[in-house]
């Protein structure tokens, strides 16, 4: 669980800063936020070895296995993945905002140089809504219906910054002019049942945002939207990054969004992370079979001109409390070799800071036949032939420098 | 393998090379769209199949252990109440003055009251009375409730209004004042209290039923039904009420406790059973004069009706737990 | 908002006459004749005749109600049979004493149901929780009047600690203003009488109050455990206040509100309640003559009271209603435009 020297220049600089600076390191970041390419940025948010486990009756399900990301200052780090990748557990347990049955049952989560899953439930409670805050899916249900807007954004414009009643009010206006609603003066004494689920979302956001938080995590923001509102709410948040430098960890199943506003990605699988890549690279090169699958089933305008069905990945999620052993993506993957089956793949690091868990090259060039349709996979891997033991794909990042260094991913814990 | 690109982390890859890798990726041979087919099996052990509604209701009340003890309690209680004043030591009528008041004993295990008359003998024949009403009441009170409500809700119209403001005005009245008022109507007695017990708890099981039909009738099933001709009773009957059914026998469960308390004020007040009949509501007011010096002729009645009420509700909660589909999930 | 309280009220006016029909046939025309009774068994069939004749009882059913009715709008609801006065004095009399106790009992059983409720919810699932579900089961399955006998065994033969009757020792009574022996004596400065009404009327008040109390313990707490599980609540969390604050003001305020419905059902049931426990505690209330009254058949007091009850219930409902029209926001500004 250490992290490899090959990452992270500036680590030592993010700790440094105390969490109660924070305008001051706001404004460290702020200026490093627009100076920089994110990767260069000091990192706010380091996630190591995150597991968390739900207890039930019939088992237990194992939501997080072993997750590992960062956030840089002022980026966006998109998660992706489909339900039940243990992508939305993931964003609540760094908050510590899970209920029983789910607990985090091992792991760091480093926010500037203080593991929150170790704090006090006092220090937590000044970290939520201040430094780091949240919003959820369903813009619908996740406003209080009994109190008016006002009441809501100040509560937490009050907890946190010591403003009284007026100056909160105040602030709780501008909150909404900011995010975009009109003639907010008025609407901030309405309820959340007189506005749209666009509006609502966008209170949300201004709640969140109140308190000048360095980091938004942002679980499905638009799924429960218009693909209109969709639209706004994404170039709220691209607007708002730029205005005042926060991170946003982007919590999402639609590729689409992640095109179009990420500036890295994890992807996750089955509680695990699969794969980590810039955007770009993602899409020009994706290198698990996962994401190969994610992205095949995008339709593209060409897919009009032709009869052909829309990809399906084949199969389906396996049973959380039924694991398969060996790599989780094993029973639904093309390339699935026999190792795959039985040991699962750690999560390598390559080049240029992308991460892949998987044992197999796809972008070989395979000179031979395409594997068909099988009932079970047609024998060795297309390419490495010094296949066997040891980390992924060796030949490209040999060819390029140092050798990768493998991020322990520990055994399968389904 | 081909070289990693080093291209810029803000520029957004366009659409057109997004979907170029989709086609590179489909020419790489990934599985035809056929999304039933695993490349493989493991062993998948934890299937899930679908349950019969009323097994499921069972197991889930059989877990219930307080809900459990309490049928059986019930069941124990039924077979009392059947040969209870057969077995009973005493004739639980007979009088002697000379032994009244007594506490209990070996000779008599719950002691006698103000008339000598054996307490224990009593309280198992009073179980006759209070299950007999408690059930003949619900019963009433079903029958008409449901056929109420059922025509009120599927005919709709100025039927319904009618209907229900009649229930309305039942129900305006608190149930323990109607009920007495119609005991002086219909006079004393256990029968009539039967009846008016029964009268009184109407309007509840109508309106469940009513409520029930109402939001059914928009279901589309229902007007399935209705193209294929069926006619409305049988669409009542057939698909409407089944659904009615598991709120109503968690309703009426509850309902026989409620009838055996309101059988039990009754008598208390002197307006149920005719003395020497035993009945436990009826002890108690009897006995009320003697609250200070002889104590136990007012205890035992009382835990009779408390625990049989007690055992009613248990089941009763047993029940709607076991046929919420949501407090399955625990 | 205005709309729906004129309608809900237009709506109470058919069925308080529905009721005043009820009652009416009831008592005039399926019960049994009450001139045997009133009059004795050994009395002539001429004086019965007179008797009947004087009381309006031979007229047609129809010009019986309707002049009841038209003496119902002025205040008159007839005449006792026995003590000749009117029954609305009658009534009156005894009237406060009831309100008093029903009072006294909502009350304890609201703040004391509202709290275990809370307790229950918020430790789902514990010791607490059990017990206090377990007193709430106990609570609705013990008659009331059974309840009663046991209190006053317990702290007044026992312990002696509390009065086994009665409302007040008869020589503390105050002045009477209001007809509440408890603000009578406030208002009067008297201490030692409050005290002694209070010591008096805590027993009938905890009986009468048990079964409503149990009711809204089980309302509370499931009302709880649904808000507890919205999402809502999880966005307060988010935002890094106090859990004391969430559950204190996120939850308790939406959870209230279904609960205001039943309490206000509750008081309605306690009316019911009374009779008994006026009976058990010698309590000089409208209950203990009610029963009396139907026992002798004096009709026209039974009518008078339990139409006035009837009033009183279905006012109570319209008014807790309203009231969660008031409280639920989504109910009162329905009318806004919604975008």
């Amino acid at each position: 669980m250490t992290m490899p020297d090959a990452m992270n220049t500036t680590a030592a600089g993010s700790s440094a800063a105390g969490a109660h600076a924070a305008n001051a390191a706001n404004a460290a970041d702020a200026a490093g936020a627009h100076a920089a390419t994110p990767s260069e940025r000091p990192i706010i948010l380091d996630v190591k070895g995150l597991s968390t486990d739900f207890v039930m009756k019939r088992g237990t399900v194992h939501a997080v296995r072993d997750v590992d990301f960062n956030v840089h200052a002022g980026e966006v780090l998109a998660i992706v993945g489909e339900s039940g990748s243990g992508k939305s557990v993931a964003s609540l347990s760094i908050l510590q905002l899970l209920q029983a049955p789910g607990r985090v049952v091992a792991g760091e989560v480093c926010y500037r140089g203080r593991d929150l899953l170790a704090l006090p439930k006092r220090e937590m409670r000044d970290i939520r809504g201040n430094h780091i805050s949240m919003i959820f899916q369903e813009p619908m249900t996740s406003l209080n219906p009994v109190f008016t807007i006002e009441d809501q954004l100040t509560e937490s414009i009050r907890t946190h910054m010591g403003l009284d009643k007026k100056a909160a009010s105040e602030r709780a206006i501008e909150m909404l002019r900011l995010v975009g609603i009109p003639s907010p003066e008025k609407r901030v004494k309405e309820y959340p049942h007189q506005m749209s689920g666009g509006m609502r979302q966008r209170v949300m956001t201004a709640m969140a945002l109140s308190c000048d938080p360095d980091l938004l995590i942002a679980d499905e923001p638009t799924t429960a939207l218009d693909v209109t509102i969709q639209a706004q709410i994404l170039a709220l948040l691209a607007d708002l990054r730029e205005k005042i430098g926060m991170a946003v960890i982007l919590i999402t199943h639609d590729l689409g969004v992640v095109a179009e506003s990420a500036d890295r990605v994890v992807v996750m699988y089955c509680g695990q992370v699969v794969e980590e890549a810039t955007a770009q690279t993602l899409f020009e090169r994706p290198l698990h079979p996962y994401t190969l699958g994610l992205l095949a089933s995008i339709p593209g305008m060409e897919d009009t001109e032709t009869d052909e069905q829309l990809y399906m990945i084949p199969g389906m999620v396996p049973n959380p409390l039924n694991l398969p052993p060996g790599c989780a993506f094993a029973p639904r993957c093309t390339f699935c070799i026999e190792q795959c089956k039985s040991e699962m793949p750690p999560l390598v690091e390559l080049e240029g800071g992308r991460k892949l868990r998987c044992f197999v090259d796809v972008t070989a060039e395979s000179a031979g036949p395409a594997p068909t349709l099988p009932d079970e996979p047609t024998g060795p891997a297309p390419t490495l032939s010094d296949e066997p033991t040891g980390p992924a794909p060796a030949s490209p990042v040999e060819s390029a420098g140092p050798a990768p260094t493998s991020t322990d991913s520990g055994e399968a814990s389904a | 393998m081909s070289e990693w690109n080093q291209s810029s982390v803000n520029e957004v890859p366009s659409r057109g090379s997004e979907s170029q890798k989709a086609d590179e990726t489909l020419a790489m041979g990934i599985a035809l769209p056929d999304g039933e087919i695993p490349v493989y099996e493991y062993d998948e052990t934890l299937h899930e199949k679908p349950e019969n509604q009323w097994l499921e209701m069972w197991r889930s009340l059989r877990a219930n252990r307080a809900a459990l003890v309490s049928l059986i309690f019930i069941l124990a209680l039924v077979v009392i109440a059947v040969i209870g004043p057969y077995i009973t030591p005493y004739n639980p009528i007979e009088t002697n003055m000379s032994n009244a008041l007594k506490p209990p004993s070996a000779d008599h295990w719950f002691g006698t009251d103000q008339l000598g008359m054996d307490i224990f003998s009593r309280v198992i024949a009073g179980t006759r009375v209070s299950l007999t009403v408690g059930l003949l009441a619900v019963s009433i009170a079903l029958t008409i409730g449901i056929v109420l409500g059922a025509i009120a809700g599927y005919a709709g119209g100025w039927l319904d209004t009618v209907i229900m403001r009649l229930m309305d005005m039942m129900l305006a009245i608190p149930s323990i004042l109607l009920a007495i008022t119609l005991m002086a109507a219909l006079g004393k007695g256990i029968d009539k209290a039967v009846i008016a017990i029964g009268l009184v708890s109407i309007p509840e099981y109508a309106r469940i039923v009513r409520g029930n039909i109402l939001s059914i009738k928009e279901n589309d099933y229902i007007a399935a039904a209705h193209v294929v001709g069926l006619s409305d009773a049988r669409i009542i009957f057939r698909h409407v009420l089944p659904n009615a059914l598991s709120v109503i026998i968690v309703r009426a469960t509850l309902g026989i406790s409620s009838a055996i308390l309101d059988t039990a004020a009754l008598g208390f007040l002197g307006l149920g059973v005719q003395p020497p009949q035993p009945e436990w509501g009826d002890m108690l007011g009897r006995a009320r004069g003697f609250i200070f010096q002889a104590p136990h002729t007012l205890l035992y009645p009382g835990m009779a009706i408390t625990a049989t009420v007690l055992a009613f509700n248990l089941l009763g909660d047993g029940l709607r737990d076991a046929l919420d589909p949501r407090a399955r999930i625990k | 908002m205005l709309k729906y309280v004129i309608k809900r009220v237009l709506m109470v006016i058919p069925v308080m006459i529905g009721v005043s029909i009820i009652v009416f046939s009831l008592m005039r025309v399926f019960s049994p004749d009450p001139a045997p009774i009133v009059l004795g068994q050994h009395a002539t069939i001429e004086t019965m005749e007179a008797w009947r004749d004087a009381n309006g009882l031979n007229d047609p059913v129809v010009t019986q109600y309707f002049t009841y009715l038209a003496g119902a709008f002025k205040g008159d609801l007839g005449t006792s049979y026995y003590t000749k006065t009117p029954v609305t004095n009658e009534i009156f009399a005894r009237f406060p004493a009831t309100i008093e106790l029903a009072i006294a009992a909502i009350i304890f059983a609201s703040i004391v149901g509202i709290l275990l409720g809370i307790i229950a919810a918020v430790k789902k699932n514990s010791v607490f929780d059990a017990a206090g579900s377990l007193f709430a089961l106990v609570g609705v399955s013990i008659p009331i009047f059974w309840l009663g006998i046991l209190l006053i065994m317990f702290f007044s033969g026992y312990l002696h600690l509390l009065p086994s009757g009665g409302r007040i020792d008869v020589l503390l009574k105050p002045a009477e203003v209001t007809g509440f022996y408890m603000v009578d004596a406030i208002i009067e400065g008297n201490w030692e009488a409050f005290g002694n009404a209070l010591k008096h009327i805590i027993l009938p008040a905890l009986a009468l109050g048990m079964y409503s109390m149990a009711i809204i313990t089980r309302m509370t707490r499931s009302s709880m455990l649904e808000t507890l599980g919205q999402d809502y609540i999880r966005t307060a969390r988010a935002k890094g206040i106090s859990e004391g604050k969430v559950i204190g003001k996120h939850a308790l305020r939406p959870s209230l509100i279904p609960v205001t419905t039943v309490i206000g059902l509750q008081f309605g049931s306690l009316l019911g309640g009374a009779l008994l426990t006026e009976s058990v505690f010698s309590w000089p209330g409208i209950g203990k003559f009610t029963v009396d009254c139907i026992l002798k058949s004096d009709f026209p007091v039974v009518q008078g009271i339990v139409l006035l009850v009837a009033v009183i219930f279905v006012t109570i409902n319209l008014v807790a209603d309203l009231a969660y029209a008031t409280l639920d926001p989504r109910i009162k500004y329905s009318s806004k435009k919604e975008r």
